[in-house]
């Protein structure tokens, strides 16, 4: 399917509240959306979730022949891939520029950065090392995927453990987990990208939805684009490990400070965030608690969607406010239908609505009740 | 399985009721319900519904709509108000258009008309500004009925035009921005909500906007 | 041999949610046992000309293991679930269409495949694509002694002599696809394939519930 087509009307919205000082989703220019992190039963799989963007990571390991160049290091590779899941638009089994600039961005932040001990990962020098595998599956697309995916991969790599090893002469013996305990990657550091979006060049917000970061990469009618989308990975010693940038230029640096003053913070709040998890699902697995997938399959709602964040949101709106009443209401339905007398609005240009709403329920919208109307006719 | 009226269906399911009424009178078979040979299947998951006389239905979420939503549909410069060959309607790329299907057939490209059989357009035509957002299907069918009393309550508390259609779109607009996600939100909101949490929810967010929050 | 009553099945625990995911038409979660499942349907859609069919919709099944390159074992999956799938839409509503329906594996303890055609099937309901009927996947093992174990566990299905799968439709418990490793005599494929269609039944009221628990507040 092609890409779902932007209105204009969605794009001159989404840029007017956005300069005005709101967001759809009524965060603030510098909120971001819930982290959310739940592991499977492997070491090294993970799901994380910024709102509604998800992406599931899995580390696996095997002993490879190291590079030539680099005879007593292990190798990492990162390998991402979009399917149709994560968005109608995508194709199976199909490269697209998105995913290569996702995997490039994460090799660059990952690898480049050398935030792991590579050379742990050696077991006999120019023979023997191993090589960890970093797969990344996207499952939903609501916007900034690159934070999304690079919290992923850096929680699956700090979960992961690795067989232990034994030398005894020429050969070597793998331990299973239960023989030997498995043995911890080495991470130096935390690196974590983060990506904002900057409209028209002042406005800067952090952890843009996928409506915000379409609406930013999409071109007026001038042929310029609204505004970029900037990524920065940092560590958390405030560390800047990556610098990103796409669509249209910058040409105010105090933005580009700006961007990475917020990233300091939050990169910090992200990797506290990643360590508790990591060892609070330590503490569970050693006591022998089961971790799976599927705890994060909740029953207590009917869908998914009606508890969690709505996409269009006011700032102090609270879905609670509303829920809390639940218990006494929803059982008696039938009966409040006749509670409902049209009340006579205080505004003239209202009036004609629920006209509208009629005219389109009768019309075209669902013929079945139109021919419904006509057999009542015949029958009578 | 055999269901009746009121029923929780799965597809797969039969429906005997139908065919056991008097032959003399039409009977009008809605969306999730298909006949083969003897029987009525049912093809979608959700709750058998019936209305007097003989018009039965299924209940069920969904996100797509059957016809028209996988492809393109033609929009001709001719099916506007007052439109001539030489004088020709402005509608851009990208514009939002509150239309009418003329052609709903799943072998034939739908088509699409912004005027009644008298030629008037009535509402339909362009939407300039204000904001589009899609959702399900229900949520569409729940606003538009005449027992939500979503409308009703949210119109006393502030000016906006909205129109919804039946593909999962929804175009709101209102006098300022905050009132316009005001507005997308508590039509959002109310999508798994009963009556009076609508109500509760709807005085909830006029209070918000009005800014003392309780 | 005469088979149980329906009481003597015991099936893995079911747990399931839908429209887990935002941007797809139709999404489901299912964890049986200790194997998770994800599956997602979007459709009917616009696709390629070339691969267009004027007569029905054409459905396009992926499915994604958790880790390293795609495999030939996940083509094959692949095909087993598109070909059940096949009969259970009713593709003839939707010609010239495309419906795209991806699984990913989350957990795999045993009994992947019925619980990605479950998963599926879910998937499917929950989208709203018009359904001839629905499925229900069931496996069963025959072990060392060459006793029958339905819905075998991790370590059964390893040390087991043989693994069926059966998958039934809902209006008279047809075998829609069937498919076995191993070998087993004519006999026990009998047995099996008796209490499989009884145990489906589990299966069936399971979707049911999980159709009844949203359909009080559509």
């Amino acid at each position: 399917m092609r890409e779902q087509f932007l209105s204009n009307c969605e794009k001159n919205f989404i840029k007017k509240i956005i300069l005005e000082g709101h967001r759809l989703d009524g965060r603030n220019y510098d909120e971001s959306r819930k982290l959310d992190i739940c592991f499977g039963s492997e070491y090294g799989s993970c799901i994380v979730s910024i709102g509604e963007t998800k992406v599931l990571a899995q580390v696996s390991c095997e002993v490879v022949q190291p590079k030539q160049i680099r005879p007593n290091e292990g190798i990492l590779y990162i390998n991402v891939e979009i399917s149709p899941m994560a968005a109608p638009q995508f194709e199976a089994n199909r490269q697209t520029d998105l995913t290569v600039y996702l995997n490039r961005l994460l090799e660059k932040c990952y690898k480049d950065s050398k935030c792991i001990d590579l050379e742990s990962l050696c077991i006999v020098v120019e023979e023997k090392v191993w090589s960890l595998r970093v797969d990344l599956k996207i499952l939903n697309h609501e916007g900034n995927l690159i934070e999304c995916s690079s919290i992923a991969t850096l929680v699956s790599l700090a979960h992961f453990k690795r067989p232990d090893v034994t030398r005894s002469g020429e050969s070597v013996i793998i331990h299973t987990l239960a023989e030997n305990d498995p043995i911890p990657t080495v991470l130096y550091h935390y690196p974590v990208c983060l990506t904002f979006a900057i409209f028209q060049n002042n406005v800067l917000i952090s952890d843009p939805s996928y409506i915000e970061e379409t609406v930013c990469t999409s071109t007026t009618e001038d042929g310029n684009t609204i505004g970029g989308l900037l990524v920065v990975g940092m560590n958390q010693y405030k560390e800047i490990c990556l610098l990103n940038h796409t669509e249209a230029a910058i040409h105010n640096s105090n933005i580009v400070h700006r961007a990475i003053q917020s990233a300091a913070e939050r990169s910090k709040s992200v990797v506290d965030l990643i360590k508790a998890e990591i060892i609070r699902d330590d503490n569970l697995r050693q006591k022998r608690t089961k971790i799976n997938f599927s705890d994060i399959i909740t029953t207590n709602h009917v869908q998914s969607l009606s508890m969690k964040d709505l996409k269009i949101c006011l700032k102090n709106y609270n879905i609670n406010d509303i829920k809390m009443e639940e218990d006494n209401s929803p059982t008696e339905i039938l009966d409040d239908k006749q509670d409902i007398k049209p009340e006579k609005s205080k505004y003239d240009v209202v009036a004609s609505l629920p006209q509208t709403a009629e005219i389109k329920a009768k019309e075209g919208a669902s013929t079945w009740i139109e021919i419904s109307s006509e057999s009542d006719v015949d029958s009578s | 399985m055999k269901v009746s009226i009121g029923d929780v269906v799965l597809p797969g399911d039969y429906f005997d009721e139908i065919s056991t009424d008097n032959a003399k009178s039409r009977v009008v078979i809605g969306p999730g319900l298909r006949k083969e040979e003897d029987h009525v299947y049912i093809t979608k998951a959700g709750v058998l519904k019936k209305k007097n006389p003989h018009t039965y239905w299924i209940d069920s979420y969904q996100k797509r709509v059957d016809i028209g939503g996988s492809t393109t549909a033609a929009l001709s410069y001719l099916s506007f108000e007052g439109a001539t060959k030489k004088n020709r309607p402005e509608v851009q790329v990208g514009d939002i258009i509150y239309a009418k299907l003329v052609i709903a057939s799943k072998d034939m490209e739908p088509e699409l008309v912004c005027i009644d059989s008298f030629g008037h357009k009535g509402r339909l035509g362009v939407l300039t500004d204000g904001f589009v957002f899609k959702c399900s299907i229900n949520l569409i069918r729940k606003i538009l009925s005449p027992q939500c009393p979503l409308l009703e309550s949210l119109k006393n508390e502030w000016p906006f035009e909205l129109a919804a259609g039946m593909n999962g779109r929804i175009w709101i607009k209102a006098n300022s921005m905050k009132e316009t996600i005001a507005l997308g939100n508590a039509v959002l909101g109310a999508e798994f909500m009963s009556q009076e949490e609508i109500k509760k929810m709807s005085n909830n967010i006029s209070a918000t906007l009005a800014g003392h929050v309780y | 041999m005469v088979p149980e009553r329906l009481q003597d099945f015991k099936l893995k625990p079911l747990k399931c949610e839908l429209n887990f995911l935002s941007k797809s038409d139709g999404s489901a979660i299912l964890s049986q046992g200790d194997t998770v499942v994800l599956a997602s349907v979007n459709g009917p859609l616009d696709i390629k000309t070339t691969s267009q069919n004027i007569e029905k919709a054409t459905l396009e099944v992926l499915f994604c293991s958790k880790e390293g390159k795609p495999s030939v074992a996940d083509r094959f999956k692949e095909n087993v679930i598109r070909n059940t799938c096949e009969t259970a839409i009713l593709g003839c509503l939707y010609p010239r269409t495309g419906i795209t329906l991806t699984i990913q594996e989350l957990e795999n303890y045993g009994g992947l495949l019925t619980c990605a055609v479950n998963c599926a099937c879910l998937a499917l309901i929950n989208s709203g694509v018009g359904m001839r009927h629905v499925v229900a996947a069931v496996s069963c093992a025959v072990n060392e002694v060459g006793d029958l174990v339905l819905e075998p566990t991790q370590q059964e299905a390893e040390s087991a002599r043989a693994l069926l799968y059966f998958v039934f439709d809902s209006r008279d418990k047809n075998l829609v696809t069937g498919f076995t490793e191993g070998t087993f005599s004519e006999d026990t494929y009998e047995e099996a394939l008796v209490r499989c269609r009884l145990a489906s039944d589990f299966v069936f009221q399971f979707y049911r519930d999980v159709v009844k628990k949203y359909s009080n507040v559509i």
